[in-house]
């Protein structure tokens, strides 16, 4: 036995011990077929009916919008070469570019356009349907003009119409079956053949309308385990992966093969406190600003920063991320422990309580969970961490007001769009109480809501930004969460990879891609 | 003997039947909703009661068994709710990939551990034995996942050797064969061990060694043979384990076989596929053991079934 | 899975074998010495059982043991090294690992333990009843086995923490579930050979009552093979409970069980490679003792291997 134990402690001594990443020189691909390792699968390949965010990053390589986002957060023309709005903010008028063809030879025109808006009228059941149910009409002015019409004015329109993906009027009759299976929109890549849960290989669009990528094909392969992911980098499995967990960053920097991009996200993390919770006693601990306000001056987003996501986070200065439009600066809250407690005893909670925080099962949101757990117990606030897998927790945080179990929530939240009001409303508007949306902490400020609604028929740019700097420092100030930050996006590639472009959090565009080899 | 199997292979049916109904109860309790978690979280409460209503998730739960059964019996086991995908089809392309691990596990680990465990029988309480078992059993005490890791960083990071994911070449398959081996290594070592201590003390074999027969025939041709019923039982039983259980595999080594289907599933409450999966793991170990129970024949033809 | 040749063997193996019981049961304590005396030779086995006895104790008086509170954090701290203020480096939070580590062996121990000996004594009495009573019961015992069995230990785990939510308690009732069944078809089939054996027959002939001549007669003649299976299990619920872990369907995060704390490391292995290193040592030491002493009991115990 002591043999055994000796033996295997010289084996783990020289396993520490042995040497990293080879030294390279200029570094060559082997081949001209890119690799990218992502976390987890599309849900769907059909554009309008996928989710989550590994569908549209696959998606996105297959087909294109009207306009779109560039790296600075600017809308800018991709199928439309131009646009246009009326002075009352109601009619919307796009040139589309010509000559563009879609995967299964059909010609990309604005009658497409009008089918693809028909398309989410008719199936409710289509994510689309939530980028259109604003729009009151779609008519085909010329074979390459378009007015889109909406039933009142609405600032997140152009955000919205990044989202909606052009696909072939005929595949779109063929319907989800046939779009599971064949690509039929005007992008660069086409689809050649996938595994539902392996890998999705594309091959270049030899017919594409601009200067596309260079590599022969793209295949996005799904690997779950960080470490793996990691490893299939290091060793040229894979050309670029998607996420880098922070904590391995120190691990690929220094290999001169890797580039490792950083973003700032767009994913804002925060702790809900459910406003009408009611402790045991009866008493209604985060119904008092001064208790919401006091974790908040208890809690050190800094270390948060470090600790949970090794430093690539950025500690939060207003309720949702920088990159979205119309964020607003307002005073962080300086961790400040005396003050904490001197606000805790004003409202006479001088002796903490117990509460518990929902959270879902992921090594990374059980860490910061965990990590808020710490910091609140400072001012004698007992966590007890509920984790469960996320799908679960959906069914618990969309319980309504009378029958919530929900007292705190660890959770993120991010915009696709890049839109204030997606950033706020579904979470923080007082109609947007469980199960309508995810305000679970039941907080409903009259005026906060009243400058949602307004600033979302407003055209003029400044007085939307008026709106939505007052309502970011109203919440800002009423503290209905524990600001915790937003992490960055991280992806790394191997240094051979070229021509990657980026939409604001770091969201990876495959147009131009190419590889030295 | 015909007659046997015949009737255990009916008794299969009714046994299918209840796994049916326990399976379907089961996941459907399981809290989560497939419709909100499908919508995402930018969905509106109209957008998710539009996809309960068009995958039927808003019939009473009976009635969507019962269309879940007559389905069945016209071999369509549904369509997932996730990808649209027959659920047939996404499990026959899924399959090939478990079915490639298990021949890689399946391919050394058994004739190893048998080895193993006859040697250390017939060398009984000398060294041999206590190293062979310590051997065994080493392999049956590290946690697959934290071998299959420390193997990706020593062998494909570190050395560069060995690929970390797919199956794509020979050289693909030693780690996750390593992984899923393992285990079935040590539990046949032990077992052929004790089952061959076993027939060691019968009549028979004292007998033929009376008889002056030479030993290795005596272990060979006796012992061993007899002892084979019991290894070729815990054979079976490894072998059902492994076609759902390469799940730890199927993670580290990015194989999209049918574990990490049904994790990916059950994420996604996507109750045909959980179903049709849980169906298909009952129904093969059900069949192996059946196999097995056949096998028995086969290798002692004095064994009569009645 | 029905054994039917095996356990027709066993049938006639025990006559013979509880005829030999009888003498010895009448000096209990020259029974005792010997087995002693055997087990003794078996030095892995003697190895496994020193260090079960060093974790118990380390499970009763551990946390008087370590030398940081294992919950507190230290943020100057993060991931150092082993050095002599953190014998086994620190984690992800700064909390002294050594200390975590003693903390958790009740924590660990207490769930795989208390999860098989409850698991054992439901499957046991289960076992019991079937094998002795036959008829309705042991249909209904065996039937219900046979649906729990169909599903591999880890997917039956991995669907009962979904029904129920992940923590500690919840990985208690899923190793505790899927013991259930391998107990109680070694129990009816240990007990229908037990049952068959003379003086069993005599006691019933004397109106021995139901219960006297279950407990009294019949338990006792089973208990060898449930010793052997049980501490088998211990190692397996060990496993299960990591595995679980690294599904993310396992213990608390907060809680210091060693398989969430290895599964938790394995993001810093890398980086810190002491944090996979040292809980992954600890879990494969205690599985491996637990193996160890199975296999030693099972050699001296195990009438049939003599």
């Amino acid at each position: 036995m002591k043999k055994l134990v000796s033996l295997m402690l010289t084996g783990a001594l020289a396993f520490s011990l042995s040497t990293g990443a080879l030294a390279a020189e200029e570094v060559k691909s082997p081949d001209n077929d890119l690799v990218v390792a992502l976390q987890a699968d599309a849900t769907h390949l059909d554009p309008h009916v996928s989710s989550n965010g590994y569908s549209n990053t696959i998606t996105n390589a297959m087909y294109e919008t009207l306009l779109t986002f560039n790296e600075k957060s600017e809308v800018v023309p991709l199928l439309a070469k131009e646009w246009s709005v009326s002075e009352d903010g109601l009619s919307y008028t796009f040139v589309l570019n010509e000559g563009i063809k879609f995967h299964d030879g059909e010609p990309f025109n604005a009658d497409a356009v009008v089918a693809v808006y028909q398309r989410g009228l008719d199936d409710d059941s289509l994510t689309l349907k939530r980028s259109i149910n604003n729009w009151e009409s779609v008519t085909a002015d010329s074979e390459y003009q378009v007015t889109i019409k909406l039933k009142e004015a609405n600032n997140t329109f152009v955000n919205k119409i990044t989202q909606v993906r052009m696909v072939s009027p005929k595949a779109m009759e063929q319907g989800k079956d046939y779009l599971a299976k064949n690509s039929a929109g005007t992008g660069p890549f086409k689809l050649s053949d996938r595994v539902d849960g392996g890998y999705t290989k594309l091959v270049r669009n030899d017919d594409y309308w601009q200067e596309g990528p260079g590599v022969d094909t793209l295949t996005f392969t799904v690997v779950p385990e960080d470490g793996s992911r990691i490893a299939m980098l290091q060793t040229g499995e894979a050309d670029i992966i998607d996420p880098v967990p922070a904590i391995d960053v120190a691990r690929i920097e220094d290999d001169p093969t890797i580039v490792v991009e950083n973003f700032p996200g767009i994913t804002y993390r925060y702790v809900t406190l459910n406003t009408q919770m009611e402790l045991p006693d009866g008493r209604k601990p985060f119904a008092d600003k001064r208790v919401r306000q006091a974790l908040n001056y208890a809690f050190d987003s800094k270390a948060y920063a470090q600790v949970v996501f090794n430093g690539y986070a950025v500690e939060p200065t207003s309720i949702f991320s920088q990159n979205i439009m119309y964020y607003a600066p307002q005073t962080p809250y300086t961790p400040d422990l005396d003050k904490a407690k001197e606000l805790m005893k004003e409202a006479g909670f001088e002796d903490g309580f117990d509460v518990q925080i929902i959270v879902d099962n992921t090594t990374i949101e059980m860490k910061g969970a965990e990590f808020v757990k710490q910091q609140l117990s400072q001012i004698n606030v007992n966590v007890e961490l509920l984790a469960n897998e996320s799908t679960a927790n959906a069914e618990l945080t969309s319980a309504p007001l009378e029958d919530t179990t929900v007292q705190m929530w660890y959770v993120n939240w991010g915009s696709g769009s890049y839109e204030a009001d997606g950033s706020m409303r579904n979470i923080l508007h007082g109609d947007k109480f469980p199960p309508n949306g995810y305000n679970t902490a039941f907080w409903n400020n009259e005026e906060f809501n009243n400058l949602l609604d307004d600033a979302l028929k407003m055209t003029d740019t400044e007085e939307i930004a008026e709106a939505y700097a007052k309502a970011q420092a109203i919440a800002w100030e009423e503290c209905p969460w524990i600001f915790l930050g937003n992490n960055n996006t991280l992806t790394a590639h191997k240094s051979y990879v070229t021509g990657m472009q980026y939409k604001p959090a770091g969201e990876l565009v495959f147009r131009t891609i190419s590889m030295n080899h | 003997m015909n007659r046997y199997f015949i009737r255990r292979l009916l008794a299969t049916i009714p046994l299918m039947f209840v796994i049916s109904i326990f399976v379907f109860m089961f996941i459907h309790l399981i809290p989560g909703d497939p419709a909100k978690t499908l919508a995402g979280v930018e969905a509106s409460v109209e957008e998710v009661e539009a996809i309960r209503e068009e995958f039927g998730l808003n019939k009473p739960i009976l009635v969507q068994y019962v269309d879940y059964m007559k389905n069945l019996f016209h071999g369509d086991m549904g369509r997932s709710l996730k990808s649209n995908l027959p659920v047939t089809e996404m499990i026959a392309s899924r399959m090939h990939f478990t079915l490639r691990l298990v021949v890689a596990g399946m391919i050394w680990a058994p004739f190893l551990g048998i080895f193993i465990g006859v040697l250390c029988a017939i060398f009984r309480g000398k060294g041999f034995d206590h190293f062979g078992m310590l051997f065994a059993i080493t392999g049956l005490s590290a946690p697959g996942f934290w071998l299959g890791l420390m193997g990706i960083e020593i062998f494909s990071v570190r050395l560069g050797l060995l690929p970390t994911a797919g199956l794509e070449n020979w050289r693909g398959y030693i780690l996750p064969s390593l992984v899923m081996g393992t285990g079935i290594m040590a539990v046949l070592a032990r077992y052929s061990r004790s089952s061959m201590l076993e027939t060691l003390r019968e009549d028979y074999v004292r007998t033929a060694r009376a008889k002056g027969q030479k030993e290795f025939w005596v272990m060979f041709s006796h012992a061993f043979r007899n002892s084979l019923i019991q290894i070729i039982t815990i054979l079976g039983l490894q072998i059902g384990g492994l076609l759902s259980g390469s799940v730890i595999t199927e993670t580290i080594f990015s194989i999209p076989g049918l574990g990490r289907l049904l994790v990916d599933s059950i994420a996604y409450r996507d109750y045909p596929v959980i179903q049709g999966l849980l169906m298909i793991f009952a129904l093969q170990y059900v069949l192996i053991n059946l196999i097995v129970d056949m096998l028995y024949g086969v290798i002692n033809p004095k064994i009569r079934y009645d | 899975m029905s054994n039917t040749t095996n356990e027709k063997e066993r049938n006639e193996f025990s006559f013979e074998e509880n005829f030999i019981d009888e003498n010895i049961i009448a000096d209990k304590s020259s029974k005792t010495k010997e087995f002693i005396k055997k087990f003794m030779k078996r030095k892995t086995a003697v190895a496994g059982f020193v260090v079960i006895v060093f974790l118990v104790i380390i499970a009763l008086f551990g946390q008087y043991l370590a030398p940081y509170d294992p919950d507190a954090y230290d943020y100057a701290n993060m991931l150092a090294a082993p050095s002599s203020a953190h014998l086994f480096g620190t984690d992800h939070y700064g909390r002294d690992i050594l200390s975590r580590l003693l903390a958790g062996t009740r924590l660990t121990l207490g769930v795989s333990l208390s999860s098989v000996i409850v698991g054992a004594a439901l499957g046991t009495v289960l076992g019991l009843l079937a094998g002795y009573y036959g008829g309705i019961i042991e249909s209904l015992v065996m039937r219900a086995s046979d649906v729990l069995f169909s599903f591999p230990d880890i997917l039956l785990a991995i669907a009962i923490v979904a029904l129920l939510g992940p923590g500690i308690i919840n990985v208690f009732i899923a190793v505790m579930v899927f013991t259930v069944p391998s107990f109680a078809r070694i129990m009816r089939s240990a007990t229908l050979a037990v049952k068959g054996s003379l003086y069993v027959e005599v006691a019933q002939s004397l109106g021995c009552k139901d219960r006297r001549l279950l407990f009294v007669h019949i338990f006792p003649g089973t208990i060898q093979s449930l010793i052997v299976n049980f501490t088998m299990r211990i190692g397996s619920a060990i496993m299960a409970a990591s595995s679980l872990s690294f599904l993310g369907f396992g213990a608390n995060v907060t809680d210091p069980e060693w398989g969430a704390m290895l599964s938790q490391s394995r993001s810093y292995l890398n980086v810190a490679p002491h944090m996979v290193y040292f809980p992954g040592l600890v879990i494969f030491v205690t599985v491996l003792a637990f193996n160890l002493f199975g296999d030693g009991l099972r050699d001296t115990l195990d009438p049939k291997i003599k």
